[in-house]
């Protein structure tokens, strides 16, 4: 579990003054989790993830992971290794000449045995499907594909905890789809797994069991997003949008159709569940047309 | 302008298109003031397509007109073409070079070696047509603006060479919502100014609120050229070719199963909003007109054409 109590994190301006990024948070990430956690930009998401693998130490109250406290220099190559993170930019964090050995590079700083270090390549490669770019230049592949390698290559060192800081943002649709398909196999492949991913776009996390919202230095809303995203008037106050059907659904609760629907349900007329969104099974599509 | 593409074969392969081509047979054209949208799956042949239009590719076979003229026969002049037809690459900003945001959109007019003034208007103008004010902007690094904002400069550096036509790939990726409205704003814009849009997006439901004409590639081939509409209502075309419908006319489809009478499709939550508006201002007419029960769906078409008498 990582456990956040009252975290607060400063930074220094230029002119000497100080900003809060984060501004007293408490949270736990429970073992097994997939957290989404969205916010307008600026609002201490990347600060606050990094806090949970100890490149940002907090400023005031404490960071546990698994009990290991942040704080403790004794403690931080033990933690990192727990908590692997995925960037936004995969040109950023990969360092290697070709895709091999950036997946081995984690693992030769683990100090693993050179036996147990080739075993895990193979097995992230396969498990990656990288296998056939292995002796490719890291910069030939496409941007959907670095990403896979970045996050194969954290994946490699078998981190407990895995937190993606906006990996979908830098790439192209198809990249994202890719990415997006991967973190859900991570989370459900492993129960013991635990993922925080952050992106800017909420239709991304929309099938996540627990969503944060940050505002300002400080978690907002934390809940199932179904309820966060229904909350459309405050999420726009704040800079954020929901998916376009929860605008959309809020538009129609004032019409006079959602009256009509209100009143038949108070007769008992209407067959709630049926019309209530998101609740028609997808493999039942409506036809656009008659 | 009208962009004709005659049985267009291509394929990075080399001479023979046949073996994997990128692009098999295709024709469509584009006619001046059109806003289409070039739609279809990753590896489709969009991007190919695109670069087609100003002769950056050269079809193996088949040919591409503009007015008329083939763009790959000899003694074309292909500056003057790509100054009226401007590409948006993907990720643009990735190719911002200048020290400063004017430096940047003033590149391409100066290139067209015009005169000074004549290019200070040009940056002033393409930047605030992209929404970046040139005082606040114009004298800024590139390089340390916002993605959204270096997107726009890049758009601007296009814009500056008053194109035609504006052929944009995957304009939204990587923008945010309010990012995508801005663009989504300028390219309504420039398009009722007289300008022709093709739009190469995944993003449907921009897609779908913006064109009125669709084109859709699948494995290289044309699998539709038609209406919006009826795109959107092909609902084998779009499974086969792996598309979703757009998020919003899905939502709309379920709220039509308990309400048929509502039209069949919606692409805009403007749309929406004016449909649902329209409603209740014929139910407050009803109900002025002395009928106190509200009627249920069911009864929808009679009643509303009698009050729409």
């Amino acid at each position: 579990m990582i456990q956040l109590r009252d975290v607060v994190v400063e930074y220094p301006r230029p002119d000497g003054s100080r900003i809060r990024a984060v501004d007293g948070v408490t949270l736990d990430i429970r073992e097994g989790e997939l957290v989404g956690l969205i916010g307008p930009n600026g609002c201490g998401k990347s600060t606050l993830v990094r806090c949970f693998n100890a490149l940002i130490r907090p400023t005031k109250g404490v960071v546990l992971v698994d009990g290991l406290d942040t704080r403790d220099p004794r403690c931080v190559l033990e933690i990192r290794r727990r908590v692997g993170m995925v960037f936004q930019n995969p040109d950023n964090q990969i360092v290697s000449t070709t895709v091999e050995r950036e997946v081995a590079f984690g693992l030769e700083n683990l100090g693993l045995a050179p036996r147990e270090m080739r075993s895990r390549v193979e097995e992230v490669l396969e498990r990656f499907r990288l296998r056939e770019y292995r002796h490719h230049p890291p910069h030939l592949l496409s941007g959907g594909e670095k990403q896979r390698l970045a996050i194969a290559s954290v994946v490699a060192m078998r981190p407990r905890y895995l937190i993606f800081d906006e990996p979908t943002s830098v790439l192209d649709p198809a990249g994202r789809a890719e990415v997006l398909a991967l973190v859900q196999e991570l989370a459900e492949e492993d129960p013991q797994r635990s993922i925080v991913f952050i992106t800017q776009f909420p239709e991304e996390v929309e099938s996540f069991p627990r969503l944060l919202v940050m505002r300002q230095g400080k978690v907002l809303l934390d809940g199932e997003p179904k309820g966060i995203f229904a909350q459309v008037d405050m999420l726009l106050r704040i800079g954020l949008e929901p998916p376009v059907e929860y605008l959309a659904e809020s538009l129609w609760a004032k019409s006079p159709l959602a009256e009509r629907e209100r009143s038949e349900a108070e007769k008992g007329l209407g067959n709630d569940d049926q019309t209530e969104f998101g609740s028609i099974p997808s493999g039942e599509r409506p036809k656009p047309i008659p | 302008m009208i962009i004709e593409l005659e049985r267009i074969w291509f394929s990075y392969d080399g001479l023979l298109p046949e073996q994997r081509p990128a692009l098999r047979e295709v024709s469509f054209s584009i006619r001046r003031g059109e806003f289409v949208g070039l739609v279809g799956p990753s590896g489709s042949g969009k991007t190919t397509l695109m670069l087609h239009l100003t002769g950056l590719l050269k079809p193996q076979r088949g040919k591409v007109l503009v007015d008329g003229v083939d763009v790959n026969a000899p003694g074309v002049d292909l500056v003057c073409l790509r100054r009226r037809i401007g590409l948006v690459f993907q990720f643009p900003e990735t190719q911002l070079f200048e020290e400063t945001v004017w430096e940047d959109v003033a590149f391409g007019p100066r290139n067209l070696g015009l005169p000074p003034e004549e290019v200070a208007k040009r940056v002033r103008q393409a930047l605030e047509r992209v929404g970046l004010d040139p005082e606040r902007f114009g004298a800024r690094n590139p390089h340390q603006l916002s993605e959204g904002e270096r997107r726009r400069v890049a758009l601007a550096g296009v814009v500056a060479m008053e194109p035609e036509v504006l052929v944009l790939d995957e304009p939204t990726a990587g923008l945010d919502p309010q990012g995508v409205r801005l663009l989504e704003q300028f390219l309504r814009k420039f398009h009722s100014g007289g300008g022709t849009v093709v739009l190469i997006s995944h993003h449907l439901d921009f897609v779908a609120r913006s064109c009125s004409r669709i084109v859709a590639l699948h494995r290289g081939q044309v699998v539709f050229d038609g209406p919006r509409d009826a795109f959107f209502a092909d609902e084998t075309l779009l499974r086969e070719m792996g598309l979703r419908l757009p998020r919003l006319l899905h939502w709309w489809c379920t709220k039509r199963l308990r309400h048929p009478q509502l039209p069949p499709q919606v692409y805009s939550l403007e749309e929406v909003r004016r449909v649902l508006a329209e409603i209740g201002h014929r139910d407050r007419q009803r109900a002025e007109a002395g009928r106190s029960a509200l009627p249920l769906p069911g009864d929808a078409p009679e009643a509303q054409s009698r009050t729409a008498e």
